[in-house]
C-alpha cells in the first residue's frame, strides 16, 4: 500500500492537524465516521460543512481531490459522481505519521534523539521507576527521622 | 526400536521435569526449591548417559544390527547429536568463565578503606569469608559476584558515586549473599546444564526460575542483614531509572537480573516481609538447623532418591522396549539364569 504525502509537521496543531491543514483534517474525520466500506462524496462533505463555515462547494471538490493525490484517499467513480474511500483507518494513519516523522528526526539528527527515545520506548517503565523512587525516598525521609 | 527408546527418554525426562517444577513451585525453602530445580537440570545428563551407554552397548549386537536402517541411524545420531550438544554446553560455560575472568582483570582495581571496611562487616554479619573486592572505572551501574572457587566482587564507581552509604551497603549485602548461598558456582553449573539441553522447556524453565528465586532469596537475606529494606529498594529503584534512560549492553546484568524482575523486587522490598513466606530466614537460623539436622541431608536425600528413581524407569522402560525384540537386559538376563 502506498504511503500518505505527509510533507509538514506542524507542532502547535493538535492531533491530525499536526499533520494535515485544517480543513483537509476535518473532512478526513468526516471521512473516518463513516461506517466501515460506506463511501463519501463531495455534496456529503459540503453538506456538513456549510452548516460549519461558509465554504464553497468548489473548495471541498478541490481539498479532497488534493487528499486523494496525497494517496490518503481513494476514489471511485459511480454513475456521475466521484465517491471517497479512505486509504487507512485513523490508527493507521496515525502511526505511519508518528514513524514517518521518528525517521525523519532520526536521519536528522541521530545522536541526540537516540538518547531521548530510549525513554520513550517504554515510557510506562520510565514513569514507573520515578514513582517508586518518589515513594521511596518519602519513606526513607519517615525512617530516618524515627 | 532404538529410536523409539531414545525418543520414550526424553519424554519420560520431560514429564517428570514438569511434575517435578510444579513441585518445587509449592516449595518455601529457598534451599529446597534450588535442589529441585538443579534436580530437574540435571535430569537429562541421567537420560543422556544412559543412551550414549546404549549406543555403545548395542554397537555390533544382532539387534541392533538387524534393524532397519533408519532406525539404526536415529538412534545412534539421537543420543551422540544431544551429547555434542551437551558437551558444546559445557565449551560455552568454559568461555564465560574465561571472558569473566579478562574483564576483571582488564578493569578492576583497588577498592577504598572505606568500601573494604563495609564488606569485612557484611562478611562477617553473614558468616562468610572476606571475598575479593574490585573496584571498575565504570560510569554504568555494575554489581555482580563471580568466581567458581575464589569469590571476587566487582562494583562500578557509578555505583560508588551515585548511591548513598545505606544503599551501598545494601548492595554490597546483596552480592555477599551471593558469596554466601554460593550463587556464582551453582548458577555457572545451572547454565551449563540448561544450555547442553537448551531444547528442552523444562530444562529453561528451571534455570529461570533458579535464576529468579536466587534474586529474591539475596534481596531479602541482605534486607535482614542491613535491617534496611528500603535502602536496597531505592539503590535498584535508582539503577533501574539509569537502565532505561541509557539502555547499554552489560548494564547491571547480575544486578538488575532482567527488566521485569527489577520491578518486582522493588515492590517485594517495599512490602516488606510476608506472613507464611520462609522468607526472612537469618544465617544464624540456617546454621542452627544445620547442626540439629545435618547439612540438608533431607532434600538431598530425596534428590537421591528422585534421580535414582529416574534411573530405574529409564532401565526398565530399555528392557521393555528392548525385550519384545529378544535383546536387552532381559534376555541378557535370561540367558544368565
Amino acid at each position: 500500500m502506498a504511503e500518505p504525502a505527509i510533507t509538514t509537521l506542524r507542532l502547535d496543531r493538535p492531533g491530525i492537524r499536526k499533520a494535515l491543514g485544517d480543513l483537509e483534517a476535518e473532512i478526513m474525520e468526516l471521512v473516518w465516521a463513516r461506517p466501515a466500506g460506506q463511501g463519501t462524496t463531495v455534496r456529503d462533505v459540503f453538506e456538513v460543512l456549510h452548516e460549519r463555515r461558509r465554504l464553497a462547494y468548489t473548495t471541498v471538490m478541490s481539498t479532497m481531490a488534493r487528499l486523494a493525490r496525497k494517496r490518503l484517499l481513494r476514489v471511485e467513480k459511480a454513475d456521475q459522481a466521484y465517491v471517497y474511500y479512505p486509504r487507512f483507518t485513523q490508527e493507521e494513519f496515525v502511526s505511519r505519521f508518528v514513524e514517518h516523522v521518528l525517521q525523519d528526526l532520526l536521519v536528522s539528527f541521530s545522536g541526540a534523539t537516540l538518547a531521548g527515545l530510549s525513554a520513550l520506548a517504554d515510557p510506562r517503565a520510565a514513569a514507573r521507576a520515578s514513582q517508586l523512587l518518589d515513594e521511596i525516598a518519602r519513606r526513607r525521609a519517615v525512617e530516618e527521622s524515627e | 526400536m532404538h529410536t523409539l527408546l531414545g525418543l520414550s527418554s526424553v519424554l519420560l525426562v520431560l514429564l517428570g521435569g514438569h511434575l517435578a517444577l510444579n513441585l518445587v513451585r509449592g516449595l518455601r525453602d529457598w534451599s529446597q526449591r534450588r535442589d529441585g530445580h538443579l534436580l530437574v537440570l540435571a535430569a537429562p545428563v541421567v537420560s543422556l548417559a544412559i543412551g550414549v551407554a546404549g549406543v555403545h552397548h548395542f554397537a555390533g549386537r544382532v539387534c541392533f544390527v538387524g534393524a532397519p536402517a533408519w532406525d539404526l541411524t536415529l538412534g545412534t545420531a539421537l543420543p551422540l547429536g544431544m551429547g555434542l550438544v551437551a558437551l558444546g554446553g559445557l565449551g560455552l560455560g568454559g568461555s564465560r568463565l574465561a571472558l569473566m575472568h579478562r574483564f576483571v582483570a582488564r578493569s578492576g582495581g583497588p577498592p577504598g578503606r572505606e568500601l573494604r571496611a563495609l564488606v569485612e562487616h557484611l562478611a562477617e554479619r553473614l558468616g562468610v569469608r572476606r571475598p575479593r573486592v574490585l573496584v571498575c572505572a565504570v560510569d554504568r551501574p555494575l554489581a555482580f559476584t563471580y568466581g567458581l572457587f575464589r569469590p571476587t566482587l566487582l562494583l562500578s564507581t557509578w555505583m560508588v558515586e551515585h548511591l548513598d552509604r545505606r544503599e551501598v551497603e545494601s548492595v554490597l549485602a546483596h552480592e555477599l549473599a551471593h558469596v554466601a548461598r554460593r550463587d556464582y558456582p551453582i548458577s555457572w553449573l545451572a547454565t551449563v546444564l540448561r544450555d547442553a539441553f537448551f531444547y528442552l522447556p523444562t530444562s529453561r524453565a528451571a534455570h529461570r526460575e533458579l535464576h529468579h528465586d536466587k534474586e529474591l532469596a539475596c534481596d531479602d537475606l541482605a534486607a535482614h542483614v542491613t535491617s534496611r529494606p528500603l535502602a536496597l529498594a531505592s539503590a535498584l529503584a535508582k539503577v533501574w531509572q539509569r537502565a532505561l534512560a541509557e539502555p547499554a549492553l552489560e548494564t547491571a546484568q547480575p544486578l538488575l537480573g532482567t527488566g521485569e524482575m527489577i520491578e518486582e523486587r522493588i515492590e517485594r522490598l517495599l512490602a516488606g516481609p510476608q506472613a507464611g513466606r520462609d522468607v526472612w530466614r537469618t544465617t544464624d537460623a540456617r546454621r542452627r538447623e544445620r547442626r540439629e539436622k545435618g547439612p540438608r541431608s533431607a532434600a538431598l536425600g530425596v534428590g537421591v532418591v528422585a534421580l535414582g528413581a529416574l534411573l530405574v524407569v529409564e532401565i526398565a522402560n530399555t528392557a521393555v522396549m528392548l525385550a519384545p525384540m529378544g535383546c536387552g537386559p532381559v534376555s541378557s538376563l535370561a540367558g544368565l539364569l
